[in-house]
């Protein structure tokens, strides 16, 4: 709505908000990197995700080879080796090494039109190709959403999803007047939070956890 | 490589850490984060990008082709330039090391797919 002078206030309410989300997400981003620790604020309490250290890395690794063979050992569960033939056996076969490969056919185009974007002077010409790179990497990545969705119930998957659960169980700290207190006494109680706060909070903890760990220790 | 902003690669190119990067280059009292060791990924990536946006921003000084000040600045630009650098660039200055006695001056300029105006190519008689 314009007044008067003709200012369009919504347009300056949305300007001004668009720039304070920025300038949260600048102050997010900085202090993400101004320790090896992350704390944030969830309901009030303040939490701490932090990297594991020698013992704790320990405690995973034992979980992991035991969570391993446990899953191995189950009929039920497949690899993804043999997951990717079972897709290929059906009667409407599912090809995930053509799928993989046509990834990286789009990466080889996307790359040729980022060639051409930076060799082109022209906004709007540059501008039509930027739309052609971005709708091949819509595309690709729809296609590797689907790779993942398919392959979501191998053990390598599952295996990984464990690890990065008991990872938070293990890091994830609150803050009390005087120190920091693991959130989750045991992993029973971890496994036993059943309310939607509590995921909320894990899943928050989790991604702060892989902006911290290049891998899963 | 996609259209979105990383505030990441922005703290990376502002001026106060870009100041930061320079001085605790030259100066080794200087730390840019309170950890010293034990990094975690994120602060290594954020180093990463420091280091980048450094070299870019020297490369700006020595007006190097296709980049300029807004391909820094958005991130989907400055990617294709950084695809172009390892497809194009590095290619060309390989092959100048190899065949230094080439002429490279007719080598592809900018391109302005929208102009009307005829190239015209002036030429000593």
């Amino acid at each position: 709505m314009e007044n008067a002078q003709g200012i369009d206030r919504q347009k300056i309410l949305a300007e001004v908000t668009e720039k304070l989300n920025e300038l949260d997400e600048l102050q997010e981003a900085e202090g993400m990197i101004e320790n090896n620790t992350i704390e944030f604020q969830y309901n009030g309490s303040i939490y701490r995700v932090r990297k594991p250290n020698r013992r704790e890395r320990e405690e995973l690794r034992l979980v992991k080879n035991k969570k391993q063979t446990q899953l191995l050992k189950d009929p039920d569960n497949v690899t993804e080796e043999e997951l990717i033939k079972v897709l290929l056996d059906r009667s409407v076969p599912v090809d995930i090494p053509k799928m993989r490969q046509d990834i990286r056919t789009f990466q080889q185009k996307i790359e040729s039109l980022a060639v051409d974007i930076t060799e082109t002077a022209s906004k709007p010409d540059r501008d039509k190709l930027i739309d052609q790179a971005e709708s091949l990497r819509c595309e690709q990545l729809n296609l590797q959403y689907r790779i993942n969705e398919l392959l979501s119930s191998c053990v390598e998957k599952q295996l990984k999803d464990f690890i990065q659960e008991y990872l938070v169980y293990i890091v994830l700290e609150k803050r009390t007047d005087t120190n920091w207190v693991k959130h989750f006494k045991n992993y029973d109680e971890f496994m036993n939070s059943a309310n939607e706060d509590d995921d909320n909070l894990i899943y928050r903890a989790a991604h702060y956890m892989a902006a911290l760990l290049h891998k899963d220790v | 490589m996609f259209k979105h902003h990383d505030p990441i690669r922005k703290l990376a190119r502002g001026f106060h850490y870009q100041h930061l990067y320079a001085r605790a280059r030259e100066l080794h009292g200087i730390q840019i984060f309170e950890n010293v060791s034990d990094l975690s990924k994120i602060q290594i990536e954020f180093l990463y990008w420091l280091a980048l946006y450094n070299r870019l921003y020297q490369d700006l000084l020595m007006r190097e082709p296709f980049l300029t000040e807004e391909t820094i600045n958005d991130d989907f630009l400055c990617d294709c330039y950084l695809i172009w650098e390892d497809k194009v660039k590095r290619k060309k200055e390989l092959e100048r090391i190899k065949n230094p006695a080439r002429d490279y001056s007719r080598d592809k300029k900018q391109i302005d797919r929208s102009s009307k105006i005829p190239s015209v190519v002036f030429k000593k008689c």
